[in-house]
């Protein structure tokens, strides 16, 4: 059990490191702030249907490489503000796949083969990847995908409570996490509780036996996405991806602008709690009710 | 919310049938309407995927389902496991693509333009789960709330869809799985030689469909008027809640 800057000091610079959760919800925010503030820097960062977390980092200036199906949020119309600062600018380079092909790569290297075989997305530009090679059968010269095992140092997860054991009590859905947790060396898991191993045995269906290394607890540390506690702040990540946005046209495209603006929105500069004192008690309960 | 919103929302109605199995996506709050409406209608044992979330029987919920939105994972019926969502490719899925871009042979693109040099000009959201939804199932469409000629191209930056007949049939995919692409001035069906409107909304001349579409249009071999609005759907739709058309103007 740790708190989230020691749950992250190891992560090495250009580390791979995969972020749990969907869209505006799930994301391991405690986790992803301790890192900004840690710094490791040329991360390779992983998401499978990633909300403005991924955003952050990319936008943060901390990631060398994108590799995701989807990054966006829901709620409002907007293209990730950051990922497109950094992209477009020639910052990030990104390693464009789908979810299809995401999950054949992390269950390959989860169960160890050379690569797993898929078949979806032949004819598409995701067919020609860095992770994947276009092959034919020679039985019954069907087209299909070679896709490489995609290793993942650490993965930042998220879920409602974990024991001490590292048993984790998931919300219900599971955002495709089970794969990264599957395929990373290492797996951190940020809880709503700690909680004894009797509470996790009232809901055995929900458990997932010893999948943490590490737990973190950090209760409404998704802000401002959302979990099975807390709504997810629309007005927040609104206004960041408005503000980022601007930031780029205000500042001539100087990246470091934004990894400004980010440490500000997100209290870097501050403890652990400093972020959600910044959003404040009104808000917060507005935001669990 | 304009007519030609409401006719868009009811031409992607239109296309659904009571036996589909319809997986609504991320921000896709105009096929969740539609789907409303054809349950309401004609459809009333369409079964829906919204919101990361299993609509079993005559179950409902709110105006708009964000994925995994709290109230939605607590009234769940079932529970939706997204490491799970391709292990049943055997039940095929009905849905809606989008797309950054959308060319002339039927194909989309999420994950960005770029210009001839190959250096991106518009990074896109990313393909997400769509090219799996889209690959082995024997019926989808293309959406295009925002009917442009920067949107609608001859040919798109990347494919994250295929929906060209001929490309996928030499990649041993459905051939004739799109079915149609459906805008808010009109209707697509794929021809032999790509997309032919076939229905053009109330108003919208073939002249301002060539100029606001950036390929070639070519005509099937009849055009039909898109139905008017029935008082009932019209009656619906706002009792539904508005729509909020999906648009990714803001961001450019």
């Amino acid at each position: 059990v740790l708190d989230p800057r020691t749950a992250v000091a190891d992560v090495a610079p250009g580390a791979t490191v995969a972020i749990g959760g969907a869209l505006n919800v799930g994301h391991p925010m405690a986790l992803v702030r301790a890192l900004l503030q840690a710094s490791p820097g040329e991360l390779v960062v992983v998401a499978g249907f990633g909300g403005l977390d991924v955003d952050i980092v990319v936008g943060s200036g901390a990631a060398r490489r994108l590799i995701a199906a989807f990054v966006g949020a829901e709620g409002f119309p907007s293209l990730p503000p950051g990922i497109r600062w950094a992209v477009e600018g020639g910052q990030v380079e990104t390693w464009d796949l789908d979810e299809g092909i995401l999950f054949a790569a992390l269950k390959a290297r989860a169960q160890y083969l050379p690569y797993s075989t898929w078949h979806a997305g032949v004819g598409t530009s995701l067919a020609a990847g860095p992770l994947v090679e276009s092959a034919v059968d020679p039985r019954t010269g069907s087209a299909y995908l070679k896709v490489d095992p995609l290793p993942i140092d650490v993965a930042l997860l998220w879920a409602e409570a974990a024991d001490r054991d590292g048993n984790v009590l998931r919300w219900g859905p599971d955002f495709g996490d089970d794969y990264f947790a599957n395929a990373a060396d290492r797996r951190v898991v940020q809880v709503e509780r700690l909680v004894e191993t009797e509470v996790l045995a009232r809901h055995p269906d929900r458990v997932s036996a010893w999948q943490a290394d590490a737990i973190v607890p950090a209760p409404l540390g998704t802000y401002p996405f959302g979990s099975n506690v807390l709504t997810e702040d629309l007005a927040w990540l609104e206004s960041y991806s408005r503000r980022l946005h601007a930031r780029r046209g205000e500042s001539g495209g100087d990246f470091a602008a934004a990894r400004a603006l980010i440490a500000e929105l997100l209290f870097l500069d501050g403890d652990e709690d400093a972020f959600l004192e910044g959003v404040g008690v009104r808000r917060l309960r507005e935001l669990m009710a | 919310v304009t007519q030609l919103d409401l006719q868009y929302v009811a031409a992607l109605a239109r296309e659904l049938d009571d036996d589909d199995l319809l997986h609504v996506g991320a921000s896709q709050e105009d096929v969740w309407l539609a789907a409303k409406l054809a349950r309401a209608l004609w459809a009333p044992n369409l079964r829906v995927i919204a919101g990361c979330s299993y609509m079993l029987g005559a179950a409902t919920v709110g105006p708009v389902p964000r994925t995994y939105a709290r109230d939605l994972i607590a009234a769940r019926s079932a529970t939706f496991s997204q490491s799970h969502v391709f292990d049943d490719l055997r039940r095929p899925r009905v849905s809606f693509a989008g797309g950054l871009q959308v060319d002339e042979r039927g194909n989309a693109n999420l994950i960005g333009i770029y210009d001839e040099d190959d250096r991106p000009l518009l990074r896109g959201p990313g393909s997400g789960g769509l090219p799996v939804l889209t690959a082995h199932t024997p019926k989808f469409f293309i959406a295009v709330a925002d009917h442009s000629p920067r949107v609608l191209v001859e040919r798109v930056s990347r494919i994250s869809v295929l929906g060209d007949a001929r490309a996928r049939a030499r990649v041993g995919l459905p051939a004739d799985a799109l079915r149609a692409v459906i805008t808010p001035l009109a209707r697509f069906r794929p021809g032999a030689d790509g997309l032919e409107v076939d229905e053009l909304a109330d108003g919208v001349s073939l002249d301002e469909l060539a100029e606001r579409t950036g390929f070639p249009v070519r005509t099937a071999a009849s055009v039909a008027s898109r139905p008017p609005l029935r008082e009932t759907e019209i009656e619906l739709l706002h009792q539904f809640s508005p729509p909020t058309v999906r648009s990714e103007q803001d961001a450019r």
